[in-house]
């Protein structure tokens, strides 16, 4: 677990939970957070900062961070820049559309390393899986992860859910799926690229190798609508 | 990073931050004097001792010279900081030098703002082009919009030209202090960046000033800085300075398992733009940043010249940011770097279902064999 000392947006640590894997140049949080954007730090600050014990590295390249908000009933999402700025400090850019919501969720799912850092380069496989969906519909359904023995990538795509008329799920068993990776994430669409607000979304979670997609009283899509998708990363 | 040696007019020590080039330089530095002060009034120009410059001599460049005017009317403070422009010049490698204004002499205290590029004079040269990239604003409910066409910067590595004109805020913010992210502005730049304007109430023969700040892409400005008159019609407020970046001198490193590319091209239209990316080696993580204007399905190929023989074909799955509106909008790529003997292609393939290729990406993931 990411030792968190403090932040500079008014959140005590105490309420920051983030599990972590690290080596001496790779560093993969997973986790979330409420942001009250109401709090009186919020408002002077630039960036957002996570105080954290040393890490490994003290000057990183930028990662994602999903970020979710709830306004006028409608789910929101996007992405946000995380880096690390020294040893001590994690940063999280500020959503600033976002602030008139009162609060909104960042989700760490990011993947960080520093930079000049030499060798011979060894790529991992991806494995692409033959999902069953067990309630509702997913069609053009793909699943593929990157396992390793501490984390999980994984990327989900459909063209389009038809969510259980009882459940109002989408569920999918995923077959050789590590056991221990467990997430609640978005998967998010686009009914439109000019909305202020960013994409939409589902939530979805992750246990003992099946997707959960929920429907959760979002509205029918907009006949355009694009795939939906999801990239997550998991520490196991 | 410098220091002054010495000054002819009873300034302390003054810091610069610096680019110094062979044929120009750009120097920041923010340092205070008082025309009252003996040594003030015996120079006829103001003279600063520096540590050798890379230049001799430069052509006649700007400072912006200032004073501090609050004053208090029904329990409201009013601004009138009042400012202009002084010529300034590289006498030689040891002398800058700005010219003395009379129009301060009763000042008490002067603010000088350089934040200045310095071309060596008489130097011909090939003339070498920079990036213009402009400047959007992104700030809670649209409360502060800035005129689009006239808001840029233009970007080198070790310093960037910075132009901004204010348009319009919204009532509810008119008393607030101000906090925007501005889009394209480099994030390495950290700096106090005066907001000038034309018209001064209380001093006819000066323009107003307020403090702005510029850090991590961020731009704010406290109420208080607003000169009183910031609002009024065709009072044109505008910043206007050449800003060092605080750049990496960490020294490179052979063998690297990076590659960065201003802009990849697939025929005349299609652009991947600002392009840079980083490898670990093993197990091997991907670090990708670059942004694409492409208004249409795809997927574009580019060719990706002089890539690093050390980093392998890999495909990645990637989350970017989509231009449009407040370029909130997700979309999920995937990225194919494929090698053909010495040749290198990038494919970029949206997995949205979006149709087009506009986003900024900044993502890191774990790249595969293809």
């Amino acid at each position: 677990m990411l030792t968190v000392n403090a932040t500079n947006f008014g959140l005590a640590p105490s309420d920051i939970q983030i599990k972590e894997y690290r080596s001496s140049n790779l560093l993969v949080l997973d986790g979330e957070f409420i942001v009250d954007t109401s709090a009186e730090e919020y408002s002077g600050i630039r960036p957002m900062q996570l105080s954290v014990a040393n890490l490994p590295f003290s000057k990183s390249r930028p990662g994602t961070a999903l970020v979710t908000v709830l306004s006028e009933g409608v789910k929101y999402a996007t992405i946000t820049k995380v880096w690390v700025k020294d040893k001590n400090t994690v940063c999280i850019d500020k959503i600033h559309p976002y602030k008139s919501a009162g609060s909104y969720k960042v989700k760490l799912n990011t993947m960080l390393i520093p930079e000049r850092i030499t060798g011979e380069v060894a790529l991992h496989q991806r494995t692409g899986h033959t999902p069953s969906v067990i309630k509702g519909e997913a069609a053009g359904l793909e699943i593929f992860t990157i396992q390793s023995d501490d984390w999980l990538i994984l990327t989900l795509k459909a063209t389009s859910l038809t969510f259980d008329t009882d459940s109002q799920t989408v569920e999918i068993s995923v077959p050789d799926l590590a056991e221990n990776a467990s997430s609640s994430f978005p998967v998010l669409y686009n009914e439109c690229l000019w909305i202020a607000l960013g994409s939409k979304y589902y939530p979805a979670t992750l246990e003992n190798g099946t997707i959960v997609i929920s429907k959760d009283g979002n509205a029918d899509e907009a006949s355009n609508t694009g795939n939906k998708f999801s990239r997550i990363v998991i520490v196991r | 990073m410098f220091n002054s040696i010495s000054n002819n007019f009873g300034a302390g020590i003054i810091q610069f931050k610096d680019v110094q080039e062979s044929n120009y330089i750009v120097l920041n530095a923010k340092f205070t004097c008082s025309p009252q002060d003996d040594a003030y009034k015996a120079a006829e120009v103001l003279e600063i001792t520096v540590p050798a410059l890379t230049i001799g001599r430069s052509t006649e460049a700007g400072v912006i010279v200032s004073f501090t005017d609050r004053r208090e009317y029904y329990g409201r403070i009013e601004n009138y900081d009042a400012c202009t422009v002084a010529k300034s010049w590289v006498k030689d490698a040891n002398t800058l030098c700005i010219e003395k204004l009379s129009v301060f002499d009763e000042q008490p205290e002067l603010i000088f703002h350089v934040q200045t590029l310095y071309c060596q004079l008489a130097q011909g040269g090939n003339v070498i082009v920079g990036k213009k990239k402009d400047l959007s604003c992104v700030s809670e409910d649209d409360f502060l919009s800035i005129r689009t066409s006239d808001s840029l910067c233009v970007v080198f590595k070790k310093w960037a030209f910075y132009h901004w004109m204010y348009d319009y805020c919204s009532t509810a913010k008119s008393n607030a202090d101000w906090e925007a992210f501005f889009k394209n502005l480099p994030e390495d730049i950290n700096a106090d960046v005066p907001v000038l304007s034309a018209t001064n109430y209380q001093h006819k023969q000066l323009g107003s000033i307020g403090m702005s700040h510029l850090e991590e892409g961020y731009f704010t400005m406290p109420a208080s800085e607003r000169s009183s008159g910031f609002n009024n019609t065709a009072n044109y407020v505008f910043s206007f300075a050449f800003l060092v970046r605080d750049y990496d001198t960490t020294p490179e490193v052979e063998g690297r398992l990076h590659y960065e590319n201003e802009m990849l091209r697939a025929g005349q239209y299609d652009a991947f733009s600002d392009v840079n990316l980083e490898l670990i080696p093993a197990p091997s993580v991907v670090a990708f940043s670059g942004s694409m204007g492409i208004y249409k399905a795809g997927p574009v190929t580019f060719p990706a010249p002089d890539f690093p023989e050390e980093v392998p074909a890999f495909g990645a799955f990637f989350l970017a940011a989509h231009y449009h509106s407040k370029g909130l909008t997700v979309q999920l790529l995937e990225i194919q770097v494929t090698k053909t003997g010495s040749n290198t292609n990038v494919q970029v393939i949206d997995q949205s279902g979006d149709k087009n290729l506009a986003f900024k990406m900044f993502d890191t993931t774990v790249p595969t064999t293809i």
